[in-house]
């Protein structure tokens, strides 16, 4: 890492350097305008020619959007979504993984193709059927309907992911537990899963991430506005022009921000985890 | 205090027979050693005893008890790994008691158990230590540690001290056997290291592509290679082999008619003239005015003793002095047997010739 | 351990059953049904297919399609092997300028759809801002609301969102190139230009067909959310993909039949991606030996 690998180089590494500034700003200027948007007046976020710097509207534009709209329920019940629905896929995921990547037994390649291939499956095809499903069994309008089903969806990758991270694990140390008396219930809780955590960790912010971020599923299950989660009540903003642009931005950032928090917090562990779990597969 | 009895034992991965047909019997409190080059089946056998790998064939005793389809818990074994296997995340004490903290065992009597292990081991300083804060001769002692806090029927080492240096290696074999003297607990011992197996077994069971090709003692194995692969394998240096015959007057190489090794006794009759191959161990050899013409190539003196490779035509033969002799790359010497101590094997079978005459 | 495979495994698998494997059967079952919300429709055969096809917008539906996903994989490739070969250097404040290129992975789709709309603002917007300072007040685009730019600016959103794992992957990529070569290849009198052309993009070429996989099957068949807020396949259908017109066929039209089939093309079309991908992967195992 500390080598320059960059062909050619040469001595123009400043430019390099004053070129990758230029394009991370660029890459970054959706993000800042939003930040940007949500910390001015409304009278300035409609402003042409644009501030370039906010004037201040910053605290009456959150009050109004914390205590005069639904987005602290809506950022809660996608609180409650992502968590429980994380929740559940490790409770499924974390034995499957660690029979993938611990017992030998037949048919194992065939279940990780199936894996695999359920990683590409487009999410379109499960889920004309699956909204038929749910208004059968009454759990339209529920938050358990996307709970359960952003649960079986995250399943494939973080399997993957977890049957990555364990198979780091020196089989050596499994062996040493059963020695030890230990059940393999004993030994994929309290040997492999806290030294496979880095792993843990990464599939389960995949998971949570993958469940705030869902849309499509949730625009078809959830009709009450008290149900909603926070991408529908936020795309109940889209081209519906009474609400204010700053106020918009205040919700959108409001819901971006623990995302991004989550990411930048373990983003070591999450990139190298996906690398290893969505991307080898 | 509890015999081990492995009959008839065979273990398969898929087609192919990494254990064939393995016997032994190892009575209760013994130190036996498995030795032989890497891949020959040690481990694989070790673990089976251990219970982590099933056997396809066969029967495995822990003293009375058939324990075939039970698991390690059940067999009441421990077993200590080549790169010891340590839980990263625990300390040592944890380390040491997470197999008395399974089986529920009472938390004072675990501290009191693993403090008097940690006491046997020299250990009671680094209890609260993480093995990664730990030396590899210290991970070493804390891999004993967890065997020895379970008290079990059973010592099962596989390689426990390759990952050592030479120094510390030299010195943990006699910890070891002097701790599995003091407990008496019958004790499995993987090698591929002939000299640890010298050093530190009762019995050895020398194995080869999965078959056991000899059990003794290390000195009937030293004195009564059953094959050529265990002559070979045991001693250090290795034994030399040539190819000749016999006659009246002493073993004859195949390509040289003049000179002869000397034999003790008159050779019996069956002997004579049969193509054959002559063993004898680098030390039985002397250098005088007779026996077998060579030209030294590399002298290693190491002080009290002195190392000769030699050359006859094609043929290296190695000469273990045990004394200081003063020898040139080059000179020319002859080496002759000292009378009794040779051994014969048939160059078809590679199995040792017996011979009734002990002292030919 | 069979009591334990079964513990272990089959909670999972009776999950991805019930919520994978039963699902897709369904939705195929629906495709050769009537195309009606009525209970028991009848059985047509491959009715609704010959529709599908012969739908005078088909053309331009599977145009749009592709040109989307095409437009994602040659863009996240060829940007983000750019910006990784800038950041696999050591400099001032690379930090902060990873945690930056990463951000868009973390911005919510909505979030992101709702933020693009502000920009690409016909009035207010900056990005007309900042043309017309370019143009002297002469440019102004239409990004969403005009028929080829629509599109682009989508996949401009998509690619946005994409890049993140794009430069990731291209990092891992060029890491994954010992030293050694590029240090062979210097000896051999190698220019820098001649060291990118024979050492680095030769060992991008796994990273490459991996990355190339995965936007086809992310960009395919997961095309729907900014697309669906943003201009609703629209104008004049000219920003409309397969799984937009599914989505909107089901839950707006009410002909799951049409739905179903157009899902299953989708199913289709991502599976003769991954079988490719998987030759591929074969034929690269094989000739490395
Ligand atoms: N899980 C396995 N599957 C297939 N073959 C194996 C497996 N484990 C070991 N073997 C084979 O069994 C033989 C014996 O291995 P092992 O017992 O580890 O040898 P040793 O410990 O004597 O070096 C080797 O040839 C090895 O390749
Ligand atoms: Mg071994």
């Amino acid at each position: 890492m500390d080598e320059t690998r960059s062909p050619g180089e040469g001595g123009w590494g400043w430019l390099a350097t004053a070129l990758t500034y230029a394009v991370a700003l660029v890459i970054s200027l959706p993000f800042l305008w939003m930040l940007k948007t949500a910390t001015e007046s409304s009278a300035a976020s409609t402003a042409f020619p644009p501030n370039l710097l906010p004037d201040g509207g910053f605290f009456e534009t959150f009050e109004t959007i914390f205590f005069n709209s639904k987005l602290l329920l809506w950022l809660w019940n996608s609180f409650v979504v992502s968590a429980v629905s994380t929740l559940l896929a490790l409770a499924l995921a974390i034995p499957a993984a660690y029979a993938l990547s611990r017992f030998r037994f037949w048919g194992k390649s065939g279940v990780s193709v199936a894996i695999l291939s359920a990683q590409m499956m487009p999410p379109i095809v499960l889920i004309i059927p699956l909204y038929t499903f749910f208004i059968r069994f009454g759990l339209a309008d529920s938050l358990w309907s996307v709970i359960i089903a952003n649960a079986a969806f995250a399943l494939p990758v973080i399997v993957w992911m977890l049957k990555t991270s364990f198979d780091t694990v020196p089989f050596e140390i499994d062996e040493a537990a059963r020695v030890d008396g230990a059940s393999w219930f004993h030994i994929s809780l309290l040997i492999v899963v806290p030294l496979a955590l880095p792993g843990v960790i990464a599939a389960s912010i995949f998971a949570f991430l993958n469940s705030w971020d869902e849309f499509l599923l949730a625009r078809t299950l959830l009709r009450s506005v008290d149900q909603w989660v926070g991408t529908i009540g936020l795309s109940s903003f889209m081209g519906e022009n009474a609400t204010p642009w700053n106020e918009v931005m205040a919700i959108a950032l409001a819901f971006t921000v623990p995302p991004v928090a989550l990411f930048l917090f373990i983003q070591k562990h999450f990139v190298s985890g996906l690398g290893s779990g969505a991307v080898k597969g | 205090m509890t015999s081990v009895s492995i009959e008839n034992v065979v273990k398969k991965y898929g087609h192919t027979t990494v254990l064939h047909d393995i016997n032994i019997r190892i009575p209760q409190g013994d130190f036996v050693v498995l030795v032989g080059p890497s891949g020959c089946g040690k481990s694989t056998l070790l673990r089976t005893i251990a219970g982590l790998e099933p056997i396809s064939n066969g029967t495995i005793r822990i003293g009375e008890r058939v324990v075939n389809g039970l698991s390690p818990k059940a067999r009441n074994i421990a077993m200590v790994f080549q790169n010891y296997a340590l839980y990263p995340h625990m300390t040592v004490a944890e380390n040491m008691g997470f197999g008395l903290r399974l089986s529920r065992v009472p938390r004072p009597e675990i501290a009191q158990k693993v403090a008097s292990a940690a006491d046997t081991l020299g250990l009671s300083q680094l209890l609260d230590r993480y093995p990664k804060a730990l030396s590899g001769g210290q991970r070493q002692r804390v891999a004993m540690g967890r065997a020895l806090v379970r008290e079990p029927d059973v010592f099962l080492f596989d390689e426990p001290l390759s990952n050592l240096d030479a120094k510390l290696r030299v010195q943990m074999r006699t910890e070891i056997r002097s701790l599995q003297q003091r407990l008496k607990t019958t004790t499995i011992y993987v090698t591929h290291d002939q000299v640890e197996a010298m050093t530190m077994a009762d019995q050895i069971v020398v194995m080869k592509e999965g078959r056991v090709e000899q059990v003794g003692t290390p000195l009937e194995l030293y004195d009564k290679p059953e094959s050529l692969f265990v002559a070979g394998f045991i001693g250090s240096p290795s034994m030399n082999f040539l190819k000749g015959t016999i006659d009246s007057q002493g073993f004859q190489l195949a390509d040289n008619q003049q000179n002869r090794l000397r034999l003790l006794g008159d050779p019996e009759p069956s002997l004579i003239e049969r193509s054959l191959i002559y063993g004898i161990r680098p030390e039985h050899l002397v250098v005088g005015d007779e026996g077998i013409p060579c030209r030294i190539e590399v002298v290693e003196p190491t002080g009290a003793e002195t190392m000769l490779f030699c050359l006859h035509g094609q043929q290296p033969i190695t000469v273990f002095l045990h004394e200081r002799r003063f020898f040139r790359p080059g000179d020319e010497i002859h080496v002759q047997a000292r009378p009794g101590l040779m051994h014969l094997f048939d160059p078809e079978t590679e199995r040792r010739i017996s011979t009734k005459n002990p002292t030919l | 351990m069979n009591r334990h495979l079964v513990l272990f495994l089959g909670p999972c698998v009776a999950a991805l059953m019930a919520f994978f494997i039963v699902p897709v059967w369904q939705t195929f079952v629906m495709s050769v049904h009537a195309d009606t919300m009525a209970p028991n429709p009848a059985y047509v055969g491959l009715a609704n297919y010959i529709a599908v096809a012969s739908d005078r917008n088909f053309v331009r539906l599977m145009t749009t399609s592709v040109l989307y996903t095409a437009g994602n994989v040659i863009f996240v490739w060829l940007i983000g092997l750019g910006i990784a070969l800038l950041l696999n250097r050591n400099f001032v404040g690379r930090g902060l300028v990873r945690a930056a290129f990463i951000v868009p992975w973390a911005t919510p789709y909505v979030a992101a759809s709702l933020i693009f709309s502000l920009m690409f603002n016909y009035d207010v917007g900056i990005l007309n801002y900042l043309l017309g300072l370019l143009s002297y007040g002469q440019l102004r685009i239409d990004y969403l609301t005009s028929c080829p730019n629509a599109l682009i600016s989508l996949t401009g959103i998509s690619v946005w969102k994409l890049l993140p794992l794009g430069i990731v992957m291209m990092l891992t990529g060029l890491q994954s190139i010992p030293e050694t070569q590029y240090e062979a290849a210097r000896v051999d009198g190698a220019t820098g230009l001649q060291r990118f052309w024979f050492v680095t993009l030769p060992g991008l070429r796994s990273t490459t067909i991996t990355l190339t996989l995965l936007m086809m099957i992310w960009c395919f068949g997961r095309s729907f959310t900014a697309i669906y807020l943003l201009t609703g396949g629209g104008p004049a259908g000219c920003s409309e993909t397969l799984v937009l017109k599914s989505y909107l066929q089901m839950f707006q039209l009410f002909k799951p039949a049409t739905a179903a089939t157009l899902g299953v093309g989708v199913l289709l079309i991502s599976l003769v991606f991954a079988i490719a991908y998987i030759m591929v992967l074969a034929v690269g195992s094989r000739k490395n030996g």
